[in-house]
């Protein structure tokens, strides 16, 4: 009597409970894995948190589900007798089983009875059995593991930390806008620079209030900084100049002065710009681009030396009052005068704002300066607090002992001085253009932002790119 | 060798037996099941219970319907040893000549009933050890086998324990099952006065005889049982001793003394009757948690933790099954 072919409808039934059960179970573990590894990587700031924990889970998935199948749930001929013998047949399955080689009287009467009583019972009726302990672990892993893979970008403080750094950034960026407006609307500029400017500002002041989160706000900054000079620059660099000296553009004369002048290169730029202006009065730009043409073949940087030359062309035209366009000269001098004085408050505001938003984003990225003014502060090398945070400042070129600038290595202790070595110097060079991170994650950051929106980084590269910046952040 | 033919005779006569007893005895079932179980097993019963809720009559009642030679000892705190298993007597033989010749006492019986067993002296009581469990009776230096099938079915008051002596472990450990009688419900105490109106007499006929017993007997010992089960009833007598390491910390803050190794052999044997009674051929787990009580009961002493916290034998089991069930359930 083969009584393992007897069992086998029911077996197939209880292979369907048990292929559930291992299922849920290695989901469990799976689940477990994923939160796990999730928790792990968000803490160690390790990698890119959602591939790797369901990595994770996947392997411990795919690793578990035979296991369980075949070494926990299979239902062997024990396990199958035992949930018939719960149908009510008493143990009888079991001992059939246990019995199923003896040969004697009673055992046979026993199988008999057994396998009779066995007729009346159908594989439907034996019921899929899933327990709460299978699928009320299963959803609690999945609920976490859910959880952390969501939140995995939350930072780990606590919310009410997070409530005051906030409130402390909003109050910093609230002073910095006011501090903005305020300084553009004092600036004795022109009226459309300003109300460019200020547009500028509302513009920075609703994008702050609908990001949240340092970096962005940082990098929010950066953008419109950028976007403040820009303007400002084009305000130094085109109207002043060139309005003042359209007026004159008509005038020929002022040409011949000119040439009857000294004839020093800037100068003679200057005519030639004007004399091409009065060809095609109507184009400013090309005018301006001429000009800044001349200036450039004449050796003399636009953005640095620009007003020096307009200085000289101004004093120039101040010698020529003995001519006899004099009158036509002492206007040219007042405008071009009121054009420096325009230019001069330009470049200041340009500054002003420029140290007004670099200070709010340092603040904001918690970046201190050290105040070099204070070097008793700095000869306490690494016992000083302070010192520590000069891991990001560079040592000035020719201070430093080596080739150009470096870090202080995070030891606190600074290269010394040539005139006296006792003492511990800590100097930021801005003109080695190297800068702390602080500085320039930001406008890193907003640059990535833009590529980003602009599609040229490629999806898979984002978290790779934003875990980078949250690491050095 | 057992056959088929065994097994329905045995179902049968059970059932007869059952229906003859229920002549007499108003509800009591469990009990009655439990003392056929018992006789079938060859064990010995303690009956407990008030007076007149029927133990006597349940012992009488039996007899008639096993058709087994029948005495009954009232034991009493004047009651001998000799009174019980009989003494030496002088007699006269043929050539004149005084000779002592041993009258048998009461005990050779094959149904003996000690009525009131704890009112005799420890010195009476232990009179029966040796016919309990030998089943033979030793004499003035002779040792006398007694006929099979023989069995104690003794009575015991729980109340009124002036002048009683508790039943000592070794004598305890000898009944193979301890049996409540309880005070019947109004219905059946209405249908007993009816009954003993008409007589007094016991009306069961008899439906088996000694040999019909033996067969059921060996019948019986061919049950297969399987390792778990026997493994469970092993857990069981094993979890009861606060001693070793399968006790869990209910029974070692209540159990003074755990089962005997008899326990788990009386539970074996009687799982099997059991399991034939109820027209099976193996034993179940059912079979050891029903006979778990009256197999243990009387063995296992509870320490005095459980005395002053009113915690009952049955408690104590009750919780080992579902301590040991549990283990059971995990695998």
């Amino acid at each position: 009597m083969n009584i393992s072919a007897q069992l086998r409808p029911y077996k197939k039934k209880l292979l369907w409970e048990a292929f559930i059960k291992s299922f849920l179970s290695s989901l469990t573990l799976g689940s477990a894995a994923v939160a796990f590894a999730g928790l792990l990587l968000r803490l160690q700031n390790a990698g890119p948190l959602l591939s790797y924990s369901l990595a994770s889970g996947g392997f411990a998935f795919l690793l578990s589900f035979p296991l369980f199948l075949f070494l926990r749930d299979y239902p062997t001929g024990k396990k199958t007798a035992s949930r018939l013998d719960s149908l009510g047949l008493q143990d009888r399955v079991s001992t059939m089983l246990e019995y199923q080689n003896d040969s004697s009287p009673i055992a046979e009467i026993q199988r008999h009875d057994t396998l009779e009583r066995l007729k009346k019972v159908s594989p439907k009726d034996l019921p899929i059995r899933i327990r709460k302990r299978n699928w009320i672990p299963c959803l609690i892993c999945l609920a976490l593991a859910a959880a952390v893979l969501l939140f995995g970008h939350v930072t780990p403080d606590t919310g009410k930390t997070e409530d005051t750094a906030r409130l402390q950034r909003e109050s910093v960026m609230a002073d910095m806008i006011e501090e903005l407006r305020r300084e553009v609307e004092e600036a004795p500029i022109p009226q459309p620079l300003k109300e460019a400017l200020l547009a500028v500002i509302d513009q920075l002041e609703q994008d702050l209030e609908k990001i949240d989160g340092q970096l962005q706000e940082t990098a929010t900054i950066d953008a419109a900084k950028r976007k403040l000079e820009q303007i400002l620059e084009d305000a130094l660099t085109r109207k002043p100049i060139g309005t003042a000296l359209q007026q004159y553009a008509d005038t020929f004369d002022l040409g011949e002065a000119l040439f009857e002048g000294e004839s020093q290169p800037v100068q003679l730029a200057l005519k030639a710009s004007i004399e091409e202006q009065l060809t095609e009065p109507d184009s400013v730009d090309t005018y301006i681009n001429s000009l800044s043409s001349a200036l450039s073949a004449c050796g003399v940087d636009p953005s640095d030396s620009l007003y020096g030359a307009i200085e000289t062309f101004a004093d120039d035209l101040a010698l020529a009052e003995k001519n006899t366009l004099n009158d036509v000269y002492e206007k040219a001098r007042t405008s071009i005068e009121e054009a420096l004085t325009q230019q001069a408050a330009i470049e200041a505001l340009k500054e002003t704002i420029a140290e007004n938003m670099s200070s709010a984003k340092d603040t904001l990225l918690g970046y201190h300066r050290i105040d070099l003014a204070d070097p008793d502060l700095l000869e306490q090398g690494g016992d000083n607090p302070l010192v520590d945070i000069t891991t990001d400042v560079i040592w000035k070129d020719g201070q430093s002992g080596g080739n150009g600038a470096q870090h202080n290595a995070g030891t606190g202790v600074g290269q010394e001085d040539a005139d006296s070595p006792s003492m511990r110097v800590l100097v930021y060079d801005p003109e080695t253009g190297l800068v702390t991170y602080g500085k320039v994650l930001s406008s890193y950051y907003a640059r990535y932002l833009a590529d980003v929106t602009a599609g040229k980084i490629p999806k898979e590269l984002q978290q790779i790119i934003d875990s980078y910046y949250i690491a050095l952040n | 060798m057992i056959t088929e033919k065994d097994v329905t005779f045995f179902a049968e006569k059970c059932q007869r037996i059952l229906d003859e007893i229920g002549k007499d005895l108003v509800g009591q079932q469990d009990v009655v099941e439990n003392t056929i179980i018992a006789m079938i097993a060859g064990g010995n019963i303690l009956l407990e219970g008030v007076p007149g809720v029927g133990k006597t009559r349940l012992v009488r009642s039996i007899g008639r319907a096993f058709s087994l030679p029948f005495s009954r000892i009232q034991f009493t705190p004047d009651l001998m040893p000799a009174d019980v298993t009989g003494t030496n007597v002088i007699e006269k033989d043929a050539n004149g000549q005084n000779v002592l010749k041993f009258q048998k006492g009461p005990i050779f019986s094959n149904i003996v009933l000690a009525d009131e067993i704890n009112r005799a002296t420890p010195k009476t009581q232990s009179a029966l050890l040796e016919a309990m469990q030998e089943h033979s009776v030793t004499a003035g230096g002779h040792t006398f086998v007694l006929e099979e099938p023989f069995f104690v079915l003794a009575t015991q008051n729980p109340i009124e324990q002036d002048g009683t002596y508790p039943l000592p472990e070794a004598q305890m450990d000898r009944f193979m099952f301890k049996l409540i009688m309880t005070f019947p419900s109004r219905d059946e105490l209405a249908d007993i006065v009816t009954m003993t109106q008409k007589t007094m007499q016991e009306q069961a006929a008899a439906v088996l005889t000694g040999e019909d017993l033996l067969v059921m007997r060996e019948t019986a010992k061919e049950i297969p049982v399987m390792k778990e089960i026997l493994d469970y009833a092993v857990q069981l007598i094993t979890a009861s001793h606060p001693e070793l390491e399968d006790a869990g910390d209910y029974t070692k803050k209540y159990v003074r003394f755990g089962a005997s190794p008899r326990a788990a052999q009386a539970l074996i044997t009687a799982a099997k009757v059991r399991a034939l009674m109820q027209g099976r051929y193996n034993v179940s787990y059912e079979d050891i948690d029903a006979l778990a009580y009256p197999v243990l009961r009387h063995r296992i002493k509870p320490s005095f933790a459980a005395i002053t916290e009113k915690i009952s034998s049955d408690q104590l089991i009750r919780h080992l099954l579902a301590e040991i069930g549990k283990k059971k359930k995990g695998k």
